[in-house]
């Protein structure tokens, strides 16, 4: 798919690898969270505001209505990976369409695709995600698909941009000579080769996603009866005089996971460019 | 520019002349993304559950089917689809963005009631994080590969990963609760005499916290970018010039190669200034400071969704009028840009 030796590269790079490291370990905490952390971790389990290593059947401690946090980290997880993965996903497969179509057909048709995505980057992100959570109702898949709706415009122009330089190569138009048609060469032809650049963004596009996950989550625009690290923090915000560490320990867990997939992303830029090297 | 010698006013004349070439292409290309933005609020008004008038009737608490139906008739709400559009686009275009239910007032009246808070922490936030940003990046451009550059490097990335609001509340905690040093919220003290020159240090000092949680992510892509661009340039013949006569590390860093890696950091301020604006949202609601951010999210909380897409029209305008500016600087900063 990318370059000989790609992950050779990749595994010089500390930092690619300390960011895969972590971000293992945050997906093996969520997908453990219903076996460690067995029942609800919206449920009442202790003395509230118990204090962390306090009691040590609440390491984090409890938040004020007397919650395990660290239950609450693990499950909160598992809503900030799928709602990374899956609007990056989304927002990765619109751009790649929007993209390839525009860039292989130009013309009025370029034109208009790249319209509509000047108008999606006009309009500020966050501000149109709340539009589109306010019209699909509150929730984690409408938040996945809010921030896919507004994370698509980057991919798209990378895209384009690939497309428009492939295009021109002569085995665009040797495919074209046996007779292959558009859709053939647009996906079985060109995109594979466009691939590199479009998963290095798609790196920027999971972290950036975990970040206005957590801020929406934080607004309450979130699922009410699903623990989230941004929910957590605003559970804290009551409490910040006396407890302020219910609100910043779900924030160091947000700031070490986006931290990791940039650490993977960086890992994944400098070994897709090798010439560059360290920029 | 006005009254000058001879020459500088030809130039100021050839400046005018770009200017204007260039407005009106913005403006040519910007009418259909106005066009489009209004065309996808209607869209969203339409595919919400419910319309303005059960909003309407839901605040006033229930009303009988006759008043419903003539609210409908009022607002052209009983009229085929297109016909409703037609109507949107025709009171988008006079700026007449409805009524906030919850308010009682304008829509345009209240957004434009709360702008110059929300202005004032960006332009603040776009001072903090250009010149932090910079700073830092032309430090580790010329320590490149050194431990000083890996360092801030690896801050960027940290920077970059923390989520705005909750730096934003851990700062309130130290600053506010703890040591006592800046207000907790708001954009100045409530019902306060202060006027002059100690407002405005009221004003400052409220807007010292915000502005950090808002600036510090764009610190970060400020650095990376400054970063990037000096290296770019360090690698130019003029700068091997330079080096050959003799001139100190300092000069060339900041005289030569600086002022040219920073033009192409302008352009990024007008794009970036969008997001600025969504993350301006959150800030807003931690500090409790009554800006367009700060509205949004009551709105959402409210199910007012016109107002909300009133802001979603006046934060897209607000985006285009800034690149146009941005623009204008650009092509009076360097002079080889065409108005393309």
């Amino acid at each position: 798919m990318m370059h000989r030796g790609f992950a050779e590269r990749f595994k010089t790079n500390r930092g690619g690898i300390a960011g895969l490291v972590i971000l293992g370990l945050v997906i093996l905490v969520a997908a453990a969270a219903p076996l460690l952390f067995p029942g609800d971790p919206l449920d009442i389990v202790g003395r509230p505001l118990t204090e962390p290593f306090e009691d040590w059947r609440f390491p984090l401690g409890t938040d004020r209505l007397g919650r395990d946090i660290l239950s609450g980290l693990a499950h909160g997880a598992r809503a900030s990976l799928f709602v990374g993965l899956v609007a990056a996903l989304g927002a990765i497969l619109i751009g790649i369409l929007i993209g390839s179509v525009a860039g292989y057909f130009g013309g009025w048709i370029d034109e208009s695709l790249m319209r509509l995505t000047e108008t999606f980057q006009t309009v500020p992100a966050f501000i149109l995600a709340l539009a589109l959570i306010a019209v699909m109702g509150p929730g984690v898949v409408s938040i996945a698909i809010a921030i896919a709706l507004v994370s698509w415009t980057g991919p798209a122009r990378i895209t384009r941009a690939e497309f428009l330089t492939l295009k021109q190569r002569e085995f665009v138009a040797a495919s074209r000579v046996l007779g292959q048609g558009d859709s053939h060469i647009i996906f079985q032809d060109i995109l594979p080769n466009a691939l590199a650049p479009i998963i290095v963004l798609g790196s920027v596009i999971v972290a950036s996603a975990i970040l206005i996950e957590s801020a929406l989550s934080y607004l309450g625009l979130g699922d009410p009866n699903r623990a989230t690290w941004g929910q957590m923090i605003a559970s804290g915000r009551s409490v910040f005089r006396s407890a302020w560490y219910v609100s910043a320990i779900p924030g160091f867990a947000i700031l070490l996971t986006v931290l990791a997939v940039s650490l993977v992303g960086e890992g994944l830029t400098d070994a897709a460019n090798p010439r560059t090297g360290r920029r | 520019m006005s009254a000058s010698p001879k020459g500088e006013g030809r130039a100021a004349d050839y400046f005018a002349g770009r200017a204007l070439v260039l407005v009106r292409r913005r403006l040519a290309q910007a009418l259909p993304v106005i066009v489009l933005i209004l065309v996808g609020n209607f869209l969203l008004l339409k595919l919400a559950p419910g319309d303005a008038v059960d909003a309407y009737i839901a605040t006033i608490g229930g009303g009988d089917a006759g008043v419903i139906a003539r609210l409908r008739a009022e607002y052209g709400l009983d009229q085929p689809a297109i016909v409703q559009l037609g109507l949107y686009l025709w009171k988008a275009i006079r700026l007449d963005l409805g009524q906030a239910v919850l308010y009682g007032q304008p829509v345009l009246t209240l957004i434009l009631e709360r702008l110059p808070n929300t202005l004032l922490l960006m332009a603040s936030s776009v001072s903090l994080a250009f010149g932090l940003g910079v700073l830092l990046g032309v430090a580790a451009a010329r320590r490149v590969g050194r431990p000083e550059d890996t360092a801030i490097i690896t801050l960027g990335l940290v920077v970059y990963a923390t989520p705005g609001f909750w730096l934003g509340l851990m700062l309130i905690v130290i600053f506010s609760v703890k040591l006592a040093w800046l207000p907790l919220a708001g954009i100045e003290t409530l019902a306060s005499t202060l006027t002059g020159w100690e407002r405005v240090l009221d004003i400052a000092r409220h807007l010292v916290l915000p502005t950090v949680s808002l600036a510090l992510i764009y610190v970060a892509i400020y650095m990376r970018l400054m970063r990037a661009g000096m290296l770019e340039v360090y690698g130019l013949d003029f700068v091997r010039t330079a080096k050959a006569k003799g001139l100190t590390d300092d000069r060339i860093a900041w005289r030569h190669v600086l002022p040219n890696a920073i033009l192409p950091m302008v352009t990024m301020l007008g794009l970036q200034f969008g997001t600025l604006l969504g993350g301006s949202v959150v800030i807003e609601s931690v500090f409790s400071i009554p800006g367009i951010g700060r509205l949004a999210f009551e709105s959402v909380v409210n199910r007012d969704l016109n107002t909300l897409l009133g802001i979603v029209f006046m934060s897209a305008l607000l985006v285009i009028t800034v690149n146009l500016i941005v623009d204008l600087l650009y092509a009076q900063l360097d002079p080889r840009i065409e108005s393309a």
